[in-house]
C-alpha cells in the first residue's frame, strides 16, 4: 500500500547515497515538507500536482489520518533511503516502474508564447478580485493597503520592463518579496511567475538580463520570507517548473492551455493567479 | 486598541489563512485586522497600518504567522480572541476527528467507499468523458455535470452505459433527484410517485419545484444532458430512463422535459411511452412537430407540465388534468397600475436569467408576442445577439451561457455579473422592465435574494429619475436551505413582482409590456 511511485528530476540525489535522515517542516492533509540537508522537499499524494522538488507517493495518502499532524512534526524520525523513505513506522518503498518527473523549464518559441500571453489575461481577467490580480486589475482608489502595495511594486516592474531599466527591475522585484498574504505571499508567486517566464524566453530576452537581475535582487534576501515560499522561488530561480506550468508550456492549443491555467487558477487561495499575473507581466513587456 | 498574536513554526494552507482573515475582519467592532506570514515586508505593512509596533516586529520571523487586529473596544478584542482560539482547535479536532473521507481521484474514492453505485464528475471537459469512462467500468452510474465533452465522446459513453444498464446523465447535466438525494443544483422536495426524465436542468429543478409545492412528489427526477435527443445520441439516455422509470416500483406518473429533439428519436420516445401503463406528460419546450404524441400529454410550459404531473398523480384522469394545467392566475392584479410609472419611452424588457432553460422558456413565450426578442440563445438568426454584451430592442439573456461563465462562476452561485448587467441596462432609456430568476437549493447561492435586492438598490440609486418593473420568480421550496418563503418576503419587501412561477413572470412581463405598446 505505501508505496513511492516517483520523484522529479532535481531530488533524483537523495536515493543516490548513504542514508540520511530529514526532518518535517511542515505537514498538510496530502502534503509534507521534509528538510533534507538544508532542501525542502514535498512528499506528495498521488493526485497532487508535482511540483519542482517533490516525491510522490503511489495512492491517495492523508497524512493527518496517518496521525502526524503540525502539533506532533517534531516527534517523527524521517531516514530516506535508496530504495525507501521511513516516516516514523511507515516504510514507502519505490516501486519496480519509478517515475522521474522533468521539471526543467524548457525554452518555447514564439507562437506558444504569445497563446500563453493570450490565455493567461483572460484568466487572470476572470479573477480580478483574487490576489495580485487586484493590483493589476484595481484603481488605487478601490484597492485596500495590501493591493495597493502590490500594486505600486507591479507598476515599477511594468515601467523597468518597458523602459529596460535594470536597477529600477531590481528595486521593483525586491520591493515584492515576503509581501502579501497566504502562506506564500502573493509577491513571492508574482515573483516566481516572472522567472518561470524568463527561463521559457531565453537567458537575454528583451536585451535585459532580467533573470539575472531578479536573481541579484532576491537571492541574498530569501530569508526575508518564509521557508515553503523561499524554497519555490529557489526552484523558479533554478528554471525549475511544476506540472501545472510545464503543461501550460507544452499546450497543442489556446483551450488547453487555457483549462490549464484554469486548474493553476485554482490553487490555494491566490497563489495560482499570482504566479499567472508574473506570468502575464512578462510576456507583455517582452512577446 | 490593538491586540497581535503570533503562531511560531505552525504552518496553515493560504485559505484558511484567508478564511481566518475573512472571519475576523466580519466580527462587529473590528476596524481592521491582517493574518499574514512574518516576512519582512508584511511586517513593515503591518506596523505602517498601525497594527504592530516596532517593537512587536523584532521578535518575528518570516515563517510565523501573525495575526494583527485593531478594535473598538476590549470586549470587541476579547471576542475575536475567542474566535481566534476557537478557529485554532476547530483546525485541530478536525483534522483528529473528521470522519470525512478526502480522496483526489476515483480509484481512491472506490476504494474507500467500495459500495457506491453513483459518481458525480465535475472536472474540466479536456479529463471528463475519460474519468466518466473510468467510472463506468467500475459499474457506477455517472452524473457529469462538465461541459465542453464532444458529440464523439458523449456518444461513446452512452453506447457504454445503455449496454451495461447504467445511467450516464450528462454531460452538463446539472441536476438529479435519485431516491430523494439531491445532486448537483437540486432543491429539496417531498418523496412521492412522479418521476421526471430531463434533458435540461433548470427545467428539472423548475419542475420539481412546482410539483413540490403543489403537493406532488418526486419519486426520481434523471437527467440526460442536453444533447441526448440529437441524432448522433439517439436518446440513449431518455429511453433507458424512461425504462427505468416504467420499472420503478415507486413511480406512478412520469414526465419529460426537453427541447424537441431528432424526428427518429422523437418517434422512438413517443412508441415507447404509448408501450407503458403509467400515464405520461411532456413538455417539448420549442416548435412542436408534427407527429402523433398517443397517449401522452402534451403541455406548453414547465408550469403547466407541473400542474398536469400533480393532478395525475393524485388520480385524475386526463381530462381533468388538462384542465387543472390550462388553470392560470389573472396577472392584471399585478400589472394593472405598474405601466403607468413607466416613461413612455422605457418599452423593452431586459431579462437576465441564471437558469438556461427558464430563459429558453421565457423566450419561447415571448416571441410569438412581441416583435424583436433577441437572445443570446436565439434560435433565430436575425435576432441572435451580435454582442451579448448590448442588448437590443427586447432581450433575454441566459447569462450560464459559456460567454459568461468562461473562467467565471456561474450565476447561480455568483451575482457578480449580473448585477454589473443590470446597470448596465438601466443606462439604456428603454430599459422598463427586468425579469429575473431567482434559484435556491444546493450549489446556488446561500441568499440570492439579498443579492439581487442589493443590485436592484443600486441601480435603484443609480438613477434615481427612472422607475423600473422588476418581475421575479423563485425556483425552490420552503425547505431548500435558502427557505423560498423568505427569499420571496425579502425581494416583495424591495418592490419586486414575485409571480409563482417562470411562466406566469414570463406572462406578467408580457402584459405589460404589450400596454407599453
Amino acid at each position: 500500500m505505501n508505496k513511492l511511485k516517483g520523484c522529479s528530476s532535481p531530488v533524483l540525489w537523495i536515493f543516490s547515497g548513504k542514508p540520511m535522515e530529514a526532518g518535517l517542516h511542515s505537514v498538510f492533509r496530502h502534503v509534507l515538507n521534509m528538510v533534507i540537508q538544508g532542501q525542502m522537499i514535498s512528499f506528495i499524494s498521488a493526485d497532487i500536482p508535482w511540483s519542482p522538488l517533490s516525491v510522490r507517493a503511489e495512492g491517495i495518502i492523508d497524512f493527518e489520518k496517518l496521525g502526524i499532524n503540525e502539533g506532533n512534526k517534531g516527534e517523527w524520525q524521517v531516514v530516506v533511503q535508496p530504495e525507501k523513505i521511513c516516516i516514523g513506522k511507515y516504510e514507502f518503498r519505490k516501486i519496480p516502474d519509478f517515475e522521474v518527473f522533468d521539471a526543467n523549464i524548457p525554452s518555447i518559441d514564439t507562437d506558444s508564447l504569445l497563446m500563453i500571453r493570450e490565455a493567461a489575461g483572460q484568466v487572470i481577467g476572470a479573477n480580478k478580485d483574487r490576489g495580485f490580480a487586484r493590483a493589476v486589475y484595481s484603481d488605487s482608489s478601490d484597492m485596500d493597503l495590501i493591493a495597493k502595495d502590490l500594486k505600486a511594486g507591479y507598476l515599477n516592474i511594468k515601467e523597468a520592463l518597458k523602459f529596460r531599466d535594470a536597477g529600477r527591475l531590481k528595486k521593483a522585484c525586491a520591493s515584492l518579496l515576503g509581501a502579501g498574504p497566504g502562506l506564500t505571499p502573493s509577491g513571492d508567486d508574482f515573483l516566481c511567475g516572472m522567472l518561470q517566464m524568463l527561463w521559457a524566453l531565453g537567458a537575454d530576452a528583451h536585451g535585459l538580463k532580467a533573470r539575472n537581475i531578479i536573481a541579484e535582487a532576491i537571492e541574498e534576501k530569501l530569508y526575508q520570507t518564509c521557508d515553503i515560499s523561499k524554497a519555490y522561488l529557489m526552484q523558479s530561480l533554478r528554471g525549475y517548473a511544476g506540472e501545472l506550468t510545464q503543461e501550460m508550456l507544452s499546450a497543442a492549443n489556446e483551450q488547453e492551455c487555457r483549462e490549464c491555467m484554469i486548474r493553476m487558477s485554482q490553487i490555494g487561495h491566490s497563489s495560482g493567479v499570482d504566479m499567472l499575473c508574473g506570468v502575464w507581466t512578462i510576456l507583455d513587456a517582452m512577446v | 486598541m490593538r491586540y497581535f498574536e503570533i503562531q511560531k513554526n505552525v504552518y496553515y494552507d493560504s485559505v484558511t489563512l484567508m478564511l481566518l482573515s475573512s472571519e475576523i475582519n466580519k466580527l462587529n467592532g473590528i476596524a481592521q485586522a491582517a493574518v499574514m506570514m512574518g516576512t519582512a515586508h508584511n511586517i513593515q505593512l503591518m506596523t505602517d497600518a498601525g497594527l504592530l509596533t516596532a517593537q512587536d516586529g523584532s521578535n518575528i520571523t518570516p515563517n510565523d504567522l501573525i495575526i494583527g487586529m485593531i478594535g473598538q473596544d476590549e470586549p470587541v478584542l476579547d471576542n475575536a480572541k475567542q474566535v481566534l482560539k476557537e478557529f485554532f482547535e476547530n483546525k485541530k479536532s478536525a483534522s483528529e476527528n473528521d470522519e470525512k473521507i478526502h480522496v483526489s481521484s476515483l480509484d481512491g474514492a472506490v476504494t474507500e467507499m467500495p459500495d457506491a453505485n453513483i459518481a458525480v464528475i465535475s472536472v474540466p471537459g479536456r479529463y471528463a468523458a475519460r474519468e466518466a469512462m473510468k467510472a463506468l467500468k467500475k459499474n457506477l452510474h455517472v452524473l457529469l455535470f462538465s461541459d465542453n465533452v464532444s458529440l464523439e465522446e458523449e456518444i461513446s459513453l452512452k453506447e457504454y452505459a445503455a449496454g451495461h444498464g447504467l445511467l450516464m446523465m450528462g454531460p452538463d447535466c446539472g441536476t438529479a433527484v435519485i431516491n430523494g438525494i439531491a445532486l448537483g443544483f437540486a432543491n429539496v422536495v417531498r418523496r412521492g410517485s412522479i418521476g421526471i426524465a430531463a434533458a435540461s436542468g433548470t427545467g428539472l429543478q423548475e419542475l420539481t419545484c412546482l410539483i413540490h409545492r403543489l403537493g406532488g412528489g418526486i419519486s426520481q427526477g434523471l437527467g440526460t444532458g442536453g444533447r441526448d435527443l440529437k441524432a448522433a445520441v439517439g436518446g440513449r439516455m431518455m429511453l433507458l430512463e424512461l425504462q427505468a422509470l416504467a420499472q420503478d416500483a415507486d413511480t406512478k406518473v412520469i414526465g419529460i422535459i426537453s427541447k424537441p429533439g431528432d424526428e427518429t428519436v422523437m418517434r422512438r420516445i413517443i412508441e415507447y411511452c404509448n408501450q407503458i401503463a403509467k400515464p405520461v406528460a411532456a413538455c417539448f419546450m420549442g416548435p412542436k412537430k408534427d407527429m402523433d404524441y398517443g397517449k401522452i400529454l402534451l403541455t406548453d410550459t414547465i408550469e403547466e407540465l407541473g400542474k398536469a404531473l400533480t393532478a395525475l398523480e393524485k388520480g385524475m384522469d386526463e381530462r381533468a388534468a388538462t384542465e387543472r394545467m390550462r388553470q392560470i392566475r389573472d396577472t392584471k392584479t399585478f400589472s394593472g397600475e405598474q405601466a403607468g410609472h413607466l416613461k413612455p419611452e422605457q418599452k423593452y424588457i431586459r431579462a437576465l436569467y441564471s437558469g438556461g432553460t427558464l430563459a429558453y422558456e421565457a423566450l419561447l413565450l415571448m416571441e410569438p408576442k412581441l416583435k424583436q426578442v433577441y437572445s443570446n440563445i436565439s434560435t433565430h438568426k436575425e435576432y441572435l445577439l451580435e454582442n451579448p454584451e448590448e442588448s437590443k430592442c427586447h432581450t433575454i439573456l441566459d447569462m450560464g451561457e459559456d460567454y459568461f461563465t468562461n473562467g467565471m462562476p456561474h450565476p447561480m452561485i455568483d451575482m457578480r455579473l449580473r448585477s454589473q448587467r443590470m446597470r448596465r441596462e438601466a443606462k439604456d432609456r428603454n430599459t422598463g422592465i427586468f425579469l429575473l430568476d431567482c434559484v435556491l437549493g444546493f450549489g446556488c447561492h446561500e441568499d440570492p435574494a439579498a443579492e439581487l435586492v442589493r443590485m436592484i438598490d443600486e441601480t435603484r440609486k443609480e438613477n434615481p429619475d427612472r422607475h423600473y418593473i422588476f418581475i421575479a420568480s423563485v425556483c425552490g421550496t420552503d425547505d431548500d436551505l435558502q427557505c423560498r418563503i423568505s427569499q420571496v418576503r425579502a425581494l416583495k419587501a424591495a418592490g419586486v413582482l414575485v409571480m409563482d412561477s417562470n411562466a406566469e413572470a414570463v406572462r406578467l412581463a408580457l402584459e405589460i409590456a404589450e400596454s407599453m405598446m
